[in-house]
């Protein structure tokens, strides 16, 4: 059976309901209000309000790489953290910033957990290991301490980088 | 799509929210159900007020060290229990539907709305709420929890009571066989439970509001309901019918247990109908059980054995009362034994002869105790399922009965139970050599074996057993060997390997004896004498502790000459076999077969089957036809009355003639025998054993009963002096247990016994008494 | 005109008067009729606009999920970027840190939270402080520092527990040594058994101890002398352990070669005892004697009302403090138990057999619910942490099971295959002691063997005891006992 999911700008998609179930928020609607017993749910529209339909589009594209996945519970937050990210993930989250924002944004939105953990990594790995000024390049920002803040946090820092 | 409201504005957020809150949760009017529109609106315009006020630079500024602030939610919670409230609030009741009915529909519609309410603030549960708990906040609730806790709150606290009431009237019609809403009642029961919320941890089921509103009122009416029944029942029914209804009743309840209680009532529901229709009446089932004994009513006394079997408690005292008949009927049965017995003998007595010895039949007795038991067994194994109880109870009974009875122990007869004594004279007739197939068809060594494992003196069994057995072996009167060992090796795993050792050495000296028995014929023929000889010579060697005979120093029999070579041979050869040991001789258990030529020439002698004693007096009437009693004394070395007694089956078959005649002539030492040349009989083998008088079987007896004695003294002290050698030290009471429990196996002590035998060994120095009562180990 | 004119008024109109969709449409229009290089040009401008600020246009709930996947060093990092940056990295991050790794305890945490208005940096401060040293520990060069002190002359050190503030050590000698943590001094020694302690534990100011003697001795540390003796016992007492039961009241259980475990209630500290000397019958301090075990109480363990006996006799014991009776008997080891250990958190207990298996049992039935068979000999010693099961047996193996489903993990061997006398663990680390080898391994990772050399001129090591700055290990050397403190927070 396939549901048909719109974007929020209006760009419709129609994938298998397993797919879309990857989706905690999908799942619960779709529990809540759909029929069971109807085979027939190409008419069921479900509309994401905040997603827009390229965003949507990569999304459901994972989804549907890993409708068959298994994934730790939700619960058990020691494996799921320290998990390493599949090299699939790695190489599917390798798009520009802006897309990564909006797919962690819509991951946490739909409550796509896994998603949104390799997001989270990704990003983290992308602050691993460098100093500050090479962060700031990373991701375009702007130092905004004035110099005597700038000392004290490197004198803090220093009293934690001793060796 | 519409329009989401701004994120940052709580009010327009709200308003936005409410109208799809109503529907959800069942306020609207209208009967349009949730869209998918409306569903996910809902869901965005919470999750973009969540999202964005966490950003909000207000909050990043403040010097808050918690970060619980920089997540948001707080105040759209609060909205939402105020929501919730006052929807709960203006529930109302719609007549003419009851309130069951509303409950039940308000709480489905509820539930329902709950849960996809749950779902819709689903972003606020994930994060701000988490994070609230984690914090400690224990009064901030996942939206389902909080939607639970508002319905309790304002829904069924206040109506608890009415609600229970109602429910508990369904109930009560059911039971007088109304047809009801079970899913109703199902649906309202199952609200207790889960409104039962643990607020520390939310996992937990918690079944307190369940327990304290529902399931003590329920217990409590149930109880009174079948209270007034039974009673009521019990006055115009009677017992038995009553056992059906109490069934009929209890099955009914635990079917309604599945049906709509939670698991949790199983147990209290199942004490309280116990407890209200067994336990109150059992007096009444326990006077009528003796009357279903009585009337054999299997059936119906398994009626009450499975109500009772519900509360194990009750078993104790119809276990008692069933002991209790069995033991009377074990007793009366053999009472109508013995009447029987004094009638025989009065009868007999009456239509002339003189007056039979009322003895015992061993197979009688042994029958009418084994009918008893096998007669309960039935019913334990049947209406009792053979509970140990019940087990319990048939073996104690019978051990009572079996010892304790009007034949085994009569009245002023201080002995050991005689039941050990007419045990093993029924073993005695089972493996004897019997003519009379008849008699042994329904006899086995299973009733042996019956029987023996309630004997409480075993040992006097062990005793009686061994000397009946002695006189089968030597006198080769077994059966069968075969059935000789199946007894002994049950007897062995009945008790214990030690209680039949002397009975097996037994059979290992009959067995050898049988080796030396062909050893000495051919050693004997190697003999410079070997004519005088008697070539088939059955010697038979006992280890003299493990027999039950006893030699007499006394004995001055004198062996005839005949005899003497052979004797003389066996000595020397066992002498050479086990130089060492002394060869005892019991002359009087001896027996042989003479050939006597008292024939018309031309025919074959008689052969005549003897005591060594009646051969002695036989053989010298090889040299002359007459002896007086006191020749025949001087001859033979023996007493006058050991002569008379062997005399008498010669008198008897004629073979001898007294004179003066007369059976007091026989003991006078004067009187004359002659040997009578023209013996005449039918067979030519003649048996002249058999009816010697047995002067030994009262002595018999009394030398049984004492050696029983002397054994368990013995064995007594040597359990003590055991027990006492480990523990050292035990006071007085501590060692009697012992003692007691130690000896269980081989028979029952008396305390008195004990008694004797500590001071006897304190006497000797063993042990010392000390002045609290207890004793101590001198080694 | 001017085409910088020309193209100015284009682009306001298209700005002001176009809809965005026509907007975009244009722009992709346009962007059509761009060569190959002013496209690769282009890509540059805008991949460098894609760049996001993450953590702080992020809801901050994933922002902290970011975070708390760095690393120390990282997160330093980040606390110098920017000022939003700097402000989400708070008190509470620290926390989470700390708990993350390992560092902390549930209840230091507790005590800690008190001080956190006064010294908002205290989390911070702690996490650093912590982080170093276990960077010392992972360090297979660094060489902590080392002080050395005698221990019980010639005897057998039979028992070390330590803290910040002293190292308790018994021995075969009779006599109980207290020692300075920071600079090895021996503070004091008490003595009054009569026979080799074999048993010890202590709990803030007071220590219970076991001995030959048959006695239970409560000393006071602070007065340096014994408070209470407590008789009962006919045999030697072999193991310990001080409960405290759902009520905050403390007993403390011995098991005995005398087949029983006694029960005594542990007197209040400022409880002076007056010198008692009581027996059983009369001591107000004895609560019970737990009978049923038929040969010697070899381990006993216990918390809030359970306590868990192992014996001589092959089985298990788990008994009620509160109704001092024997909830269970369990029976399965086919010989002596030597080790036992309780998991509160999933209701089981796991005994350890000369039979060299590993059961675990169900408190809620008296159970056997795993067998871990793959020890080939005596398995003398358990430990549980929060990510393994850890057992040691006589062949030299260390074993790691997974605490849920009791998986094998990891197989650690010593060289030379002698029996492992000792072993300790926390979540992180893991140090075992055998004849003349002491090795401490990564816990985090799998087991891995990060150094064998620290101690490398000891004998047979008796006993090891680590918290997150100091080791503590009895051994011996040249047949004499000497306690070594490896100082991990500073050089040697």
């Amino acid at each position: 059976m396939s549901i048909s999911i719109i974007s929020s700008d209006g760009e419709p998609f129609k994938v298998e309901r397993k797919v879309a179930e990857r989706s905690v928020l999908i799942k619960n609607m779709l529990g809540d209000l759909g029929n069971d017993d109807d085979d027939d749910d190409e008419s069921f529209e479900v509309p994401i309000p905040n997603v827009r339909g390229s965003v949507l589009q990569k999304i459901l594209e994972w989804c549907e790489h890993h409708k068959d996945t298994a994934f730790p519970d939700d619960e058990d937050d020691d494996s799921r953290k320290s998990a390493p990210v599949e090299e699939w993930d790695r190489e599917f989250l390798r798009v520009d910033q802006e897309m990564l924002y909006e797919i962690i944004l819509g991951a946490n939105y739909l409550n796509i957990r896994p998603l949104l953990d390799a997001g989270c990594k990704v990003v983290a790995e992308m602050i691993r290991g460098k100093t500050p000024e090479e962060i700031r390049r990373t991701f375009n920002i702007v130092n905004d301490f004035s110099p005597e803040e700038e000392a004290a946090i490197k004198r803090e820092n220093e009293w934690a980088e001793d060796r | 799509m519409t329009e989401l409201p701004k994120s940052n504005d709580l009010n327009a957020t709200w308003n936005f929210v409410e109208p799809g809150l109503k529907r959800i949760i069942g306020g609207s009017e209208d009967n349009v159900g949730v869209t998918p529109q409306m569903y996910m609106n809902v869901y965005s315009a919470i999750y973009n007020y969540c999202v964005n006020k966490s950003r909000s630079p207000n909050n990043l500024s403040s010097n808050n060290a918690s970060q619980s602030s920089l997540l948001v939610g707080a105040e759209i919670y609060e909205r939402l229990k105020k929501y919730l409230s006052v929807y709960v609030k203006q529930l109302q009741r719609t007549p003419p539907e009851s309130f069951l009915e509303f409950y039940v529909k308000r709480w489905t519609r509820y539930t329902v709305g709950a849960g996809y309410l749950n779902h819709v603030f689903d972003y606020m549960n994930r994060y701000w709420v988490q994070k609230e708990r984690n914090d400690g906040r224990r009064d901030i609730f996942d939206v389902n929890t909080l939607a639970l806790l508002t319905w309790r709150d304002y829904m069924f606290l206040p109506h608890a009571e009415y609600l229970v009431k109602e429910i508990l009237a369904q109930i009560e019609l059911q039971r007088d066989n109304q047809v009801i809403d079970t899913k109703f009642l199902s649906t309202a029961i199952k609200s207790f439970v889960l409104l039962g919320i643990d607020v520390q941890d939310l996992k937990k089921p918690n079944l307190h509001i369940y327990i304290d509103n529902f399931e003590k009122p329920f217990l409590e009416s149930t109880r009174q309901f079948y209270a007034a029944e039974s009673a009521e029942y019990l006055s115009s029914h009677n017992v038995v019918d009553y056992l059906r209804k109490a069934e009929q009743r209890i099955n009914e309840e635990e079917s309604r247990e599945t049906l709509y209680l939670d698991e949790h009532s199983k147990k209290p529901l199942t004490d309280t109908l116990n407890d209200v229709l067994i336990v109150a009446h059992s007096q009444v089932m326990y006077d009528e059980f003796a009357n279903l004994l009585e009337q054999n009513q299997i059936d119906h006394i398994a009626k009450m054995f499975a109500l009772f079997n519900r509360v194990p408690s009750t078993l104790d005292p119809l276990a008692e009362i069933f002991q209790t008949y069995i033991d009377l009927k074990g007793i009366t049965a053999i009472d109508n034994l013995k009447n029987d017995i004094q009638n025989e003998a009065s009868k007999a007595e009456a239509t002339g002869g003189k007056k039979p010895k009322q003895q015992v039949d061993p197979k009688l007795y042994v029958k009418a105790l084994i009918q008893v038991y096998k007669k309960f067994q039935q019913i334990v194994s049947t209406a009792f399922q053979n509970h140990p109880i019940f087990v319990k109870a048939l073996d104690s009974a019978c051990r009572q009965y079996i010892n304790n009875n009007s034949i085994a122990k009569p009245p002023g007869f201080r002995g050991t139970s005689k039941t050990s004594d007419l045990l093993a004279k029924y073993s005695d007739n089972l493996l004897k050599k019997n003519k009379d197939a008849d008699a042994t068809s329904d006899m086995s060594v299973d009733d042996i074996m019956v029987i023996f494992k309630f004997l409480n003196d075993k040992d006097a069994f062990e005793t009686h057993y061994r000397r009946l057995l002695a006189k089968r072996l030597i006198h080769g009167t077994s059966s069968s060997t075969e059935a000789e060992e199946t007894v002994i090796q049950r007897l062995q795993s009945e008790n214990s390997m030690e209680y039949t050792s002397k009975i097996t050495r037994m059979f290992q000296d009959v067995r050898s004896s049988h080796t030396l028995r062909a050893t000495f014929k051919d050693e004997a023929s190697k003999r410079a004498d070997s004519k005088s000889i008697v070539a088939d010579f059955e010697p038979f060697v006992l280890t003299e502790t493990m027999w039950p005979f006893s030699f007499s120093k006394n004995n001055k029999f004198q062996l005839p000459a005949d005899l003497v070579p052979t004797y003389s041979a066996f000595q020397d050869l066992y002498g050479q076999q086990h130089s060492g040991r002394i060869l005892k001789w019991l002359w009087n258990l001896s027996r042989g077969d003479i050939k006597a030529n008292l024939q018309k020439p031309g025919r074959a002698p008689f052969t005549l089957s003897c005591t060594l004693y009646q051969m002695a007096i036989l053989l010298p009437y090889n040299d002359s036809d007459t002896y007086t009693l006191s020749e025949l004394c001087k001859l033979t070395g023996l007493d006058a009355p050991v002569i008379s007694n062997a005399i008498v089956p010669m008198v008897k078959y004629r073979l001898l003639q007294p004179s003066p005649g007369g059976m007091d002539a026989l003991s006078q030492l004067d009187t004359k025998f002659t040997v009578v040349t023209e013996f005449k009989s039918k067979k030519l083998k003649v048996n002249l054993v058999q009816g010697v008088r047995s002067l030994e079987s009262k002595q018999e007896v009394e030398d049984a009963e004492r050696e029983i004695n002397e054994d368990r003294r013995y064995y007594l002290k040597a359990c003590i002096v055991r027990i006492m050698k480990a523990r050292k030290h035990l006071s007085h009471a501590a060692l009697l247990n012992e003692v007691v429990q130690q000896s269980h196996q081989r028979f029952s002590a008396k305390v008195a016994d004990i008694k004797k035998c500590i001071d006897e060994l304190v006497d000797t120095e063993y042990l010392q008494r000390n002045e609290d009562q207890s004793y101590d180990y001198l080694a | 005109m001017e085409t910088t004119k020309v193209i100015d008024i284009i682009e306001r109109y298209a700005a002001s008067s176009l809809t965005k969709n026509a907007l975009n449409h244009l722009i992709f229009r346009l962007i059509q009729r761009a060569d190959r290089s002013t496209l690769s040009d282009l890509t540059n401008t805008i991949s460098g606009s894609l760049k996001r600020d993450f953590l702080t246009s992020l809801p901050t709930e994933i922002s902290m999920e970011i975070l708390e996947q760095l690393d120390h060093d990282s997160v330093n990092n980040v606390l110098a970027v920017s000022r939003s940056w700097n402000r989400l990295i708070t008190s509470e991050f620290w926390k989470n840190l700390l708990i993350r790794d390992n560092y902390t305890t549930k209840e230091e945490l507790d005590q800690l939270v008190q001080k956190v208005d006064s010294e908002p940096s205290i989390f911070h401060k702690l996490y650093t402080k912590r982080f170093r040293l276990h960077r010392n520990w992972l360090d297979p060069d660094f060489q902590p520092y080392k002080i050395t002190v005698p221990g019980h002359g010639a005897n057998v050190v039979t028992c070390l527990q330590f803290d910040d503030e002293r190292i308790i050590t018994g021995a075969d000698d009779k006599m109980i040594n207290i020692y300075d943590p920071e600079t090895g001094k021996l503070l004091n020694i008490l003595s009054g058994h009569e026979g080799g302690v074999w048993a010890l534990k202590y709990i803030g100011n007071q220590i219970v101890s076991g001995s030959t003697d048959r006695t239970v001795r409560v000393w006071n540390i602070q007065l340096g002398k014994c408070t209470h003796v407590f008789k009962g016992h006919t045999s030697t007492i072999r193991c310990m352990e001080i409960v405290t039961n759902d009520e905050g009241e403390k007993f403390i259980i011995t098991g005995s070669r005398d087949n029983t475990l006694h029960v005594w209630r542990l007197p209040d500290e400022d409880d002076l005892g007056e010198d008692y000397d009581e027996t059983d019958a009369q001591n107000p301090y004895f609560v019970t004697v737990l009978r049923g075990h038929t040969a010697s109480v070899r381990a006993v363990t216990g918390y809030g009302n359970t306590i868990i006996s192992g014996s001589y006799d092959h089985t298990v014991r788990v008994w009620d403090l509160k109704t001092c009776t024997n909830k269970f008997v369990l029976r399965g080891h086919t010989d002596r138990i030597y080790s036992t250990i309780l998991d509160v958190e999933r209701n089981r207990c796991i005994s350890a057999s000369m039979d060299s298996t590993i059961r675990v049992w169900d408190l809620n039935n008296g159970a056997c619910i795993a067998e871990l068979t793959k020890h080939t000999s005596l398995v003398g010693l358990l430990g549980l942490s929060s990510n393994y099961l850890v057992s040691a047996a006589a062949d030299g193996t260390l074993r790691g099971w997974n605490p849920d489903n009791y998986e094998s993990e990891f197989v650690l061997h010593q060289d030379g295959h002698s029996a492992i006398t000792t072993f300790y663990a926390s979540p992180n680390l893991l140090v075992s002691g055998s004849e003349g080898q002491f090795n401490i391994y990564d816990l985090q990772n799998k087991g891995q063997l990060i150094r064998s050399n620290v101690l490398a001129d000891s004998g047979p090591i008796w006993s090891a005891k680590f918290n997150y700055s100091k080791c503590v290990v009895a051994v011996e050397k040249n047949s004499q006992s000497f306690i070594e403190i490896l100082d991990f927070s500073k050089r040697a």
